[in-house]
């Protein structure tokens, strides 16, 4: 028996997977936690690239606290739904897109967090924002749409 | 209630929906490009009309409306074709009842918005507290469109009751 394998026989899994509640109650919070996490992220983002300029950058310090819970919450929720067909995710091309791009885009989101938290109050000064953060925003919000679109893909495109 | 799914299921866009097997997948992820633009604006709004986040320019968030607006009529659109798609699930559907009640809450709470607030932002102290009608506006209007989404995902588990 490989971990995947053990993973599918273990008690989160089976609560996950055949009680009633289980799986529509982590599929819910996977949806509360996306809309938060790439709520707030798709803003962020946009404000980056010139939309908004009236809300500060320096604003989005304390709402990216609140992004990064909606990512623990989807992190937890995400596995929870792993283990209870983890074979079938574990070779699934969607899945396997879906979580590189959210480890990328979630190492992007925290680069941009520490440059916000350095530069945010000169920014908001009104200097152009330097290229190299208008590239990480573009990057984000692509990689973002990348986790979403490949994970509703995931229901679709079954393994071979 | 059979009479509307009748009525649906023999229009021209149910058969559409229906013929293409692509329509439903690209529209499931519209749906979320949808939800995200819309809660993600709703988001700084409501929680900085609640009084939260006091480092958003209040009278800003007025800015925003319009991705509220871009999110809501891309989730409209896409969820027209889901009713269309497949009606004789979604008419007697319990959690899509709930959902679409809740929409309406919604809607009504939006016009409380443009009656009491939209007139008077403005004027408001940029980073100040929120008057208690801002605060419960906001906070229904998040319970709601956080209602919506919750029972969104759930409509394929709560069946009829």
């Amino acid at each position: 028996m490989n971990t995947f394998e053990w993973l599918e026989m273990s008690a989160l899994a089976e609560w996950v997977g055949a009680s009633m509640i289980g799986y529509p109650l982590m599929l819910a919070s996977h949806g509360v936690g996306m809309a938060i996490v790439i709520g707030i992220i798709f803003m962020l983002n946009l404000r980056l690239i010139g939309c908004f300029r009236g809300i500060s950058l320096g604003s989005f310090n304390g709402l990216l606290k609140l992004a990064w819970c909606g990512f623990v919450l989807n992190f937890l929720s995400g596995c929870a739904l792993f283990t209870a067909q983890a074979t079938v995710f574990i070779e699934s091309t969607p899945f396997l897109i879906k979580v590189f791009a959210i480890f990328l885009a979630g190492i992007n989101a925290a680069l941009l967090q520490s440059a916000l938290r350095k530069n945010a109050d000169h920014w908001d000064s009104g200097v152009e924002l330097p290229r190299s953060v208008q590239i990480m925003a573009v990057s984000s919000i692509t990689l973002w749409s990348i986790a979403i679109i490949a994970g509703r893909m995931i229901a679709y495109l079954d393994v071979a | 209630m059979e009479t509307i799914i009748a009525w649906a299921s023999s229009t021209a866009l149910s058969i559409w929906v229906v013929d293409n097997m692509w329509v439903w997948p690209i529209a499931e992820t519209l749906h979320f490009f949808g939800l995200s633009l819309l809660l993600g604006s709703l988001l700084l709004i409501d929680m900085r009309m609640i009084g939260w986040f006091k480092r958003i320019d209040i009278r800003a968030t007025h800015a925003l409306l319009p991705l509220v607006f871009i999110g809501f009529a891309i989730n409209l659109a896409t969820g027209i074709l889901f009713y269309f798609g497949d009606p004789g699930r979604y008419t007697i559907n319990i959690a899509f009842h709930i959902k679409m009640i809740l929409i309406v809450l919604a809607g009504l709470n939006a016009l409380l918005y443009y009656w009491k607030i939209d007139p008077v932002i403005s004027t408001w102290e940029a980073h100040g507290n929120t008057p208690l009608i801002a605060k419960a506006i906001g906070a229904s209007s998040l319970a709601f469109w956080f209602g919506v989404l919750i029972f969104g995902r759930l409509i394929p588990y709560m069946g009829t009751g």
